[in-house]
């Protein structure tokens, strides 16, 4: 009797092991990113990997790359972290489609996740926000080229333009200036497209980067960490598309209000009773 | 019976593994791990709707530096949600705030070596980090003390000092009207100014202004209208909006100098647009 027991629980076993992991397996294939190449496009590692020295270079290669681009569009995909109050995080998303045209020109199309839609314009004299759905736009004078449009866009109006620092033509000294750190991770690819994957520290974020092998050294993919906040979130954007020599009309960076329009202040130049008061219809609990 | 034993415990081993793999899935599948994710969108969990759910936040800024936890939840931050969630948040950007400072202090004193090392070779940077690792790590465990006790009375100080102020300002209330923040100077920034985009300021700077609760504003004024435009002290009521729209109430509106009013029982909103998307503001009564 103990026998047949001992071997009824060994067939017992036997049938959990194999069991798990076959599960274990399933799970594998579920998480695994679908960003990344199959194993048949990566390159092989036959050769040393770049020094740090070396990462650097191609860090700054592609940074002047960007800087010294004239015009340029590229659409962009990105997902962020948010801790929410109950400590539970959740990722949002959405879809950019950005227009360059130095030294004035900057138009970028946003749409997020729930739909709602906004345009940013500037076109060397006035920068527009614009939201079509409530046919309200922001707008506000401000000379000097993209570099100081962007400057004040985030740093006095408090508006949000995510990876704002590629846009700028001093994107070199900026990346250079902050970068504490940095690490040649690995030769792979994205999508098929071979790439070298670099990984930096600034004081308050950790930073990788995905650059495009070969003779355009463009960002293919980045991905941030904000190692000091409560719950290191991180911020996650992809390229596609990218076109180094689009046509480009000025007009493209005009804003001209549609019909029955309404401008509205920026919220920065608004001066409120109590900052926890905003009305937001999250707030409220409704709808946009 | 040794046969039929068996193969009971056999068949009941497998059915509690299968069943148990089954709630696994279903589990999985349960809290958006099929597809759709948690917000609503496509075949995720529908109660979500989306709605009450901050998307602000540091990550939310895509900056490559930060101001930690602090991004849009205050000044024209869509993600600006109830009191008590703001509250939490004010007490959360605290404690990041806090420990920031400590993190800055230590990547302070460590950047220029840092950096320097970035001239040099690979090797040399290797050697250096590693010493340097090592140094901050003792350094760091050696003051960590300190620097607890030292931020517990800067806090007790700080509270001190903003209820000061809040008095102070609540006093003078309001300063003046049309307040509008002075542009500028040309070439304020530099390569040294690391935190332009950072958030943190964004927070800050507006949280400081609300406190004060300047009256007036006269940046809003309608472009597209601008003909239809009310004189100073004409007060135009005109039919409520629909329900929805983020207010309180079905407010009153009024336009005045152009710029549109909401009015919720003695509480007045104007909408502006912050870095989460236009939101309604509380402002001062126009009249």
């Amino acid at each position: 009797m103990i026998k047949t027991l001992q071997k009824g629980t060994r067939n017992a076993l036997c049938v959990a092991i194999l069991a798990t992991l076959a599960g274990c397996a399933e799970h594998q294939t579920v998480t695994q990113p679908d960003t990344w190449a199959s194993p048949a496009t990566v390159p092989q590692a036959a050769v040393p990997e770049p020094t740090e020295a070396e990462a650097k270079d191609l860090l700054l290669r592609m940074a002047n790359y960007l800087a010294q681009a004239q015009r340029f569009t590229v659409a962009m995909t990105d997902n962020y972290d948010t801790l929410q109050a109950s400590g539970q995080k959740l990722e949002f998303s959405e879809k950019r489609n950005l227009t360059v045209s130095r030294p004035n020109g900057l138009r970028v199309e946003l749409e997020e996740s729930h739909g709602e839609k906004h345009l940013f314009l500037y076109d060397g004299k006035d920068m527009t926000v614009f939201n079509p759905s409530q046919n309200v736009y922001a707008q506000t004078a401000k000379a000097g080229g993209i570099d100081e449009a962007v400057v004040y866009l985030l740093k006095d109006l408090h508006m949000r333009l995510p990876l704002a620092a590629l846009l700028l033509s001093r994107f070199p000294a900026e990346i250079e200036s902050r970068t504490q750190a940095l690490d040649y991770v690995e030769k792979t690819a994205i999508h098929g497209v071979p790439c070298h994957h670099l990984a930096g520290r600034t004081e308050t974020v950790d930073y990788q980067v995905w650059i495009q092998e070969g003779t355009q050294p463009l960002p293919l993919r980045i991905v941030l960490t904000y190692k000091n906040a409560e719950g290191q979130p991180q911020f996650r954007a992809q390229f596609f598309d990218w076109n180094l020599s689009p046509i480009v009309s000025d007009s493209k960076f005009v804003f001209t209000p549609p019909a029955e329009s309404r401008k509205i202040a920026f919220a920065a130049q608004v001066t409120s009773i109590a900052p926890a008061a905003i009305a937001t219809p999250e707030a409220m609990g409704g709808k946009q | 019976m040794n046969i039929k034993l068996n193969s009971i415990v056999t068949a009941m081993a497998a059915s509690f593994v299968i069943l148990a793999v089954a709630a696994d899935d279903a589990t999985a599948r349960g809290f958006g791990g099929g597809g759709g994710g948690a917000r609503g969108g496509g075949g995720g969990a529908s109660s979500f709707q989306g709605g009450g759910f901050s998307r602000g936040g540091a990550a939310a800024s895509g900056s490559f530096s930060s101001g930690a936890a602090r991004y849009g939840s205050a000044g024209g931050g869509s993600s600006a949600a109830s009191a008590s969630v703001a509250s939490s948040r004010s007490q959360a950007a605290q404690t990041a705030s806090t420990n920031r400072s400590a993190t800055a202090q230590t990547a302070s004193t460590n950047r220029a070596a840092t950096q320097q090392g970035w001239q040099s070779t690979s090797t040399a940077n290797q050697a250096q980090r590693q010493d340097s690792s090592a140094e901050n790590q003792q350094q760091r465990q050696a003051t960590s003390s300190q620097n607890q006790d030292q931020r517990q009375n800067y806090s007790n100080q700080n509270v001190q000092t903003r209820q000061q102020t809040a008095q102070q300002y609540h006093g003078t209330y309001p300063p003046h009207a049309g307040y509008y923040p002075p542009p500028p100077p040309a070439g304020y920034y530099n390569n040294n100014n690391n935190n332009w985009d950072d958030g943190e300021v964004a927070a800050v700077a507006v949280g400081s202004a609300a406190i004060g609760a300047v009256a007036g504003y006269a940046a809003g004024q309608s472009n597209a209208s601008e003909s239809q435009s009310a004189p100073a002290t004409t007060v135009v009521y005109t039919a409520p909006p629909p329900a929805s729209g983020g207010l309180p109430c079905n407010p009153n509106t009024s336009v005045v100098k152009g710029v549109t009013y909401y009015q919720c029982g003695t509480s007045w909103y104007t909408q502006a647009y912050g870095n989460g998307g236009v939101v309604y503001m509380p402002v001062p009564a126009p009249y």
